[in-house]
């Protein structure tokens, strides 16, 4: 946490080097004052403060003071003066590195276009500060007549810019980049761009030919076909070589320009604005040709997405004909996608599962914002049944796809586990009941009321078989399950007496309720009532909803069953005094697995399988169930099962 | 007195038939595998035979069943399927057998229906 408020000697001894490197650079750059001794028509320090303190951080300052005071002072011997145009150099630098970090992405300044044109703007509005600040103490000094302030102001203000528009890119871009990598090719070329730049200094500059914008052709060059540190670089170049050779009487303004000054002036001019656009030129391409890397790895790992997945693709139109099938279609269905193009894909699919593919199609068309899953048998190329799970979308309005989309998949390896499951799974049941039965009928055959039993152990044998009945119940619960899930749950429709029954499943689980302290009581003016289901199911049903009645009521509680008869229908609604179901979890109770958190606190027992039998087996007969609680007081719960009646004759 | 075959490879439930169907004039023969079941019932042949579906050795109880109705002597015999699977009924019906699941029927009621098939009073 604690940070040091005293400079480690590392950054002392760096901080030494940088204006060590500032005051030759800036005793360099003073060799193009042409004007004023103090003022210079090329100004390369301000590109190196401006890149050492994006580079190091804001805080290295003071090595332009100090660098720029020293240049200042051995050219006039003028402290106060050194002073003041060291604070306004330092200021420009300070003040263009805060901008360019915080609006330019600091370091990055010159990978996008409009951060190189940000970074020409705040250059040319610090420099234009830091000459100001400079003349005014050249005339303070009076090392300035003050009417020529204008003049050398101009001068200051495009040296610095030049300095940094110049300077500032190829110390940023090699710093970050030092490593050249060489490709015989590419290096070629660069000799040849070399030799076309010399051919055009030879040009301007001996021969006098007055068009310097000749320099924009290998630039432009360089920026569409190497990176933008090579543009930067031969900038610099250029920049150096027409400004000596403007100093020395020659270069391209020359026949331009009355005086050296001039002509310096208006190179300068140049200099910027060519140098500006190159460079956002160059930055422009770098972009351009980072996007398209970016796009191209983008649109590559797609395709590889879709082309090696395992799942597999296709497009149809809203009649199932399909427009493009991904290549993984070969590894599912064993046909190459050029196959399969043109063709309906209800083609593929099982004659049975037909009808089901058409109504999931239908749906996939009618809900464009959902997902809709499906399960098939297709026909692999080479003759075998597979099961298929789809997953469709219909992206029939998005203007890039217009089709439906369907992922699918091979799934018969899961369908042939989930098959070996619930063939365990009867298996299992049935090797339990066989031990139950044996059980059961030891037991019934003891309790016998015409054997003769000490009350407590005919007691204990009566719960010994109430415990068998559970049991029994249980295992017949999974079985249905497992038939139900594979839609082979056994029915055997006839002629029953549902009163009957009812009364049948009230006497059975009378000893159970006498226990938990639980009065049934029958409600009904009918004494019998015929409907056509399997005898079975309707014992089932009502054991369930009976013994759940029983086991989630309150001691002292009770349980009503009433019989209703509707004109076409027979209602059985049991309602209980119990705890009642959250309405938040009512719906789920008839799904698998599932009691509610109220149930499970009461303790019961119960696999959570109750209502979904129920449900699967009311269904079958074309009947409904339906639950309603609390019933009164927070309290009770009714579940009703109406089953329809066929007319008589 | 009625004899009966009982083809049921579960033994602890041989004696339990054989109290209950003593008293009822019943004389029960068990064995506990398909082809003894078969050649017990054209070396001897009973009255009525009750079979288990699921048997050891390669020969189930609708086998046993098709066998018996093969067989002159016994073609119009009873059978009554005793199992614990529920969901061959329609098996049992083409052998012209009755059935019953045995976890899901007491003990008496099995009883019932064995003098029922058997026409005892």
């Amino acid at each position: 946490m604690k940070k040091t408020a005293v400079p480690n000697p590392g950054s002392l001894f760096l901080l030494a080097g940088l204006a060590v490197i500032y005051f030759i650079l800036g005793k360099i750059g003073l060799e193009f004052a042409s004007i004023n001794p103090n003022v210079s028509a090329i100004w390369p320090p301000t590109g190196f403060a401006i890149a050492a303190l994006l580079i190091f951080g804001i805080r290295m300052w003071p090595l332009i003071l100090i660098g720029s005071f020293f240049v200042n002072l051995t050219t006039s011997g003028m402290l106060f003066s050194s002073l003041g145009i060291a604070v306004g150099n330092s200021l420009e630098a300070i003040i263009a590195t805060w901008c360019i970090n915080r609006f330019a992405s600091g370091t990055k300044v010159f990978e996008r276009p409009m951060d190189v044109v940000r970074f020409a703007f705040v250059a040319g509005l610090a420099t234009a500060i830091s000459a100001a600040i400079g003349i005014g103490m050249l005339i303070s000094t009076r090392l300035l007549d003050p009417s020529l302030a204008h003049q050398v102001w101009l001068t200051w203000w495009l040296g610095d810019m030049g300095g940094a528009v110049v300077f500032t890119p190829v110390l940023l871009l090699w710093y970050a980049r030092p490593r050249v990598s060489i490709q015989p090719l590419k290096a070629a070329e660069f000799v040849l761009l070399c030799f076309a730049l010399l051919g055009i200094f030879y040009i301007i500059i001996p021969l006098r030919f007055p068009h310097p914008y000749l320099f924009i052709l290998p630039l432009i060059w360089s920026a569409f076909r190497f990176e933008l540190r090579e543009t930067a670089t031969l900038l610099t170049i250029i920049m150096m070589v027409t400004t000596y050779a403007t100093m020395h009487g020659s270069g391209p303004f020359m026949s331009h320009a009355s005086t050296t000054n001039e002509a310096l002036q208006q190179l300068q001019i140049f200099m910027v604005i060519i140098g500006v656009t190159k460079l956002t030129v160059a930055a422009a391409v770098e972009d351009r040709k980072h996007t398209d890397q970016t796009l191209y790895t983008r649109e590559r790992r797609f395709q590889a997405l879709i082309e090696k997945n395992t799942d597999a693709v296709v497009l149809t139109d809203p009649g199932s004909v399909i427009t493009y099938a991904s290549p993984s279609t070969y590894t599912v269905l064993g046909y190459k996608p050029e196959e399969v193009l043109g063709r309906s894909g209800f083609s593929f699919i099982h004659s049975e599962d037909v009808e089901k593919a058409k109504k999931d199609l239908s749906d996939v068309v009618m809900n464009p914002k959902e997902s809709i899953f499906g399960q098939y048998r297709m026909k692999h190329k080479d003759g075998r049944w597979i099961w298929i799970e789809t997953i469709g979308r219909s992206l029939l309005f998005d203007p890039s796809v217009q089709a439906i989309v369907i992922n699918f998949r091979d799934i018969t390896e899961r369908k042939e586990l989930e098959r070996a499951k619930d063939e365990f799974l009867m298996t299992a049941a049935h090797q339990l009941r066989s031990p139950l039965t044996a059980i059961r009928w030891n037991l019934e055959s003891i309790i016998d009321p015409n054997i003769k039993l000490p009350p407590a152990i005919r007691e204990k044998l009566m719960r010994i078989f109430e415990s068998n009945r559970l049991m029994v119940k249980s295992v017949n619960e999974l079985l249905d399950i497992a038939h139900i899930i594979q839609g082979k749950l056994p029915n055997y429709p006839e002629k029953t007496d549902v009163v009957a029954v009812i009364s049948a499943r009230i006497s059975e689980n009378a000893d159970f309720a006498r226990r938990q302290k639980i009065q049934i009581h029958l409600n009904s003016k009918l004494t019998s009532v015929h409907a056509t289901v399997d005898p079975k199911h309707l014992n089932g049903a009502i054991e369930n909803i009976l013994s759940n009645a029983v086991k989630y009521n309150t001691p002292g509680g009770s349980v009503t069953v009433d019989i209703l008869r509707h004109p076409n229908a027979v209602e059985i609604a049991v309602t209980d005094t119990g705890i009642g179901i959250p309405v938040g979890e009512q719906n789920k109770l008839f799904t698998k697995f599932y009691r509610t958190t109220t149930g499970r606190l009461t303790d019961a027992q119960g696999a959570g399988l109750g209502l979904f039998i129920v449900k699967s087996y009311v269904e079958g007969w074309g009947g409904t169930v339906t639950l309603k609680s609390p019933v009164a007081d927070n309290h009770g719960t009714t579940v009703s099962i109406t089953i329809p009646l066929k007319k008589e004759g | 007195m009625k004899k009966i075959l009982l083809v049921e490879d579960d033994v602890t439930l041989h004696d339990l038939y054989k109290e209950a169907l003593s008293p009822h004039g019943i004389e029960l023969t068990a064995v506990t595998t398909g082809k003894e079941g078969v050649s017990l019932a054209i070396t001897n042949p009973p009255d009525m035979a009750i079979l288990d579906i699921m048997l050891p050795g390669g020969i189930n109880g609708f086998d046993v069943a098709r066998e018996i109705r093969l067989h002159p002597k016994t073609a119009g015999i009873p059978i009554l399927i005793l199992t614990n699977l529920d969901s061959e009924r329609e098996s049992a019906l083409a052998v012209k057998a009755e059935y019953l699941v045995k976890t899901n029927t007491p003990l008496e009621a099995v009883v019932q229906k064995i003098k029922e098939m058997l026409k005892i009073t």
